[in-house]
């Protein structure tokens, strides 16, 4: 049950996400929300590498994530005008143990894939974003809700272009 | 709708910055904002700075450098060295309904060809500074100038349209107009501030002074017939020479 559900809400997230219907992606998130998406960094076996811990491209709350959606949605966002052509492939979806939050809430981790295909332009070559979502959904009486997110994304240099985008 | 509009800033109307003087020194200048006081302690105070931090940097600021904060008001935003280093400082809002906190971007220009730049840039916090502060001045960064940035992402659209635009045809029959701040007559619009504390020459107000200072020393290491140091006003855009002339 809990696979199902937690399928649909990513299911229909990326829809509201690859749609532009950001606002109503808003409502999916939690109050408390943390959208993190690490810089990768390319490393030789066994030296420091992976993943930058200090350094972050998205580290996020609600009041940023707001902010980010007001400017995308409005008429003076160059980088998303004319808007992307989007595409959000969302597969391998791993739920977890469902654990008891502090309030007395239930949260499930969930594990997914996402890749991104997007399209910017005419002539531009698309972009593909690949990356491993690590999420915490809250089970509220309202639904599920997004409590965290991290993003680990597979390129260390990303290709696409800016990332007036949501993973 | 953009960035100003959103309200991330406590300058919506951009007034603040034309308002700001522009200056230039030597090998770098760049831009900066009129705070609404003559008091170093407020001005910093506005644009978020705890006290701790503003008693620190009146320790050992000079006294031009309390002056062009304090008594005139000017604090400093963007700023390039040539050729290729910038910085920027700025002060939006992190939180729902708080106060602005500022941030320090240091950014590298790296040529990778004709058309093509490769930008570092790195977050810069004072060490002693407070851990809240440290937190909250990397999360403005992030917001605005960090690679998923609000203003660095419109930056980029615009630099690299203007990329692709400038390889056409046209493009490369015209010439730019950096006139902007000059009289018709000759010398600027606006005389250079008299009392300016910083270093160098400073305008307020809109203008190019300091794009026709910048290519004018670029135009000097490229053009051998010109001496160094001299540079005619305003400096001439290099017109493109077309294949086989």
């Amino acid at each position: 049950m809990a696979q199902v559900e937690a399928t649909r809400f990513l299911t229909v997230e990326a829809r509201l996400l690859d749609l532009g219907r950001y606002q109503e992606w808003l409502g999916l998130l939690h109050a408390d929300v943390r959208y993190r998406m690490p810089v990768q960094v390319t490393a030789a076996r066994g030296s420091v590498g992976g993943l930058l811990g200090a350094m972050d491209h998205f580290d996020e709350d609600h009041y940023s994530l707001a902010k980010r959606v007001q400017r995308l949605v409005g008429s003076h966002a160059w980088t998303e005008d004319p808007p992307s052509r989007m595409r959000r492939f969302v597969t391998n979806v791993w739920v977890g143990e469902a654990v008891e939050s502090g309030g007395g809430g239930v949260e499930w981790p969930v594990v997914s894939n996402l890749l991104l295909f997007r399209s910017r332009s005419d002539v531009r070559p698309p972009d593909l974003v690949s990356a491993e979502r690590s999420d915490v959904l809250a089970v509220t009486p309202a639904g599920l809700r997004l409590l965290s997110r991290l993003i680990t994304v597979d390129e260390a240099v990303l290709r696409t272009q800016n990332l007036a985008v949501f993973l | 709708m953009s960035v100003v509009e959103i309200g991330l800033f406590l300058e919506p109307k951009g007034h603040k910055r034309k308002e700001g003087a522009l200056w230039f020194a030597g090998v770098g200048g760049g831009t900066t904002y009129k705070l609404p006081t003559t008091d170093v302690d407020e001005n910093l105070a506005y644009i978020g700075y705890p006290p701790e931090m503003v008693a620190r940097m009146k320790a050992v600021w000079s006294e031009a450098q309390l002056d062009l904060v304090g008594r005139k008001g000017f604090v400093v935003s963007a700023t390039t060295v040539f050729p290729n280093l910038s910085l920027v400082h700025n002060w939006p809002k992190v939180h729902r309904g708080g106060h602005v906190v500022p941030f320090i971007s240091l950014r590298l220009w790296q040529p990778l060809g004709p058309t093509s730049t490769e930008v570092s840039s790195w977050f810069v916090v004072d060490r002693l500074a407070p851990d809240w502060y440290k937190e909250a001045s990397y999360r403005a960064y992030l917001m605005s100038f960090g690679t998923s940035g609000m203003f660095e992402q419109d930056d980029v659209e615009n630099w690299t349209s203007m990329t692709s635009v400038a390889k056409g045809r046209l493009a490369a029959s015209v010439e730019l107009d950096g006139s902007m701040g000059l009289a018709p007559g000759g010398g600027t619009l606006r005389p250079p501030l008299e009392d300016w504390p910083g270093p160098g020459t400073a305008h307020v107000g809109y203008g190019e002074y300091n794009q026709r200072q910048y290519l004018g020393l670029w135009a000097d290491l490229v053009s051998p017939s010109r001496p160094p140091g001299c540079r005619p006003r305003p400096t001439p855009w290099p017109r493109s020479r077309r294949p086989g002339s």
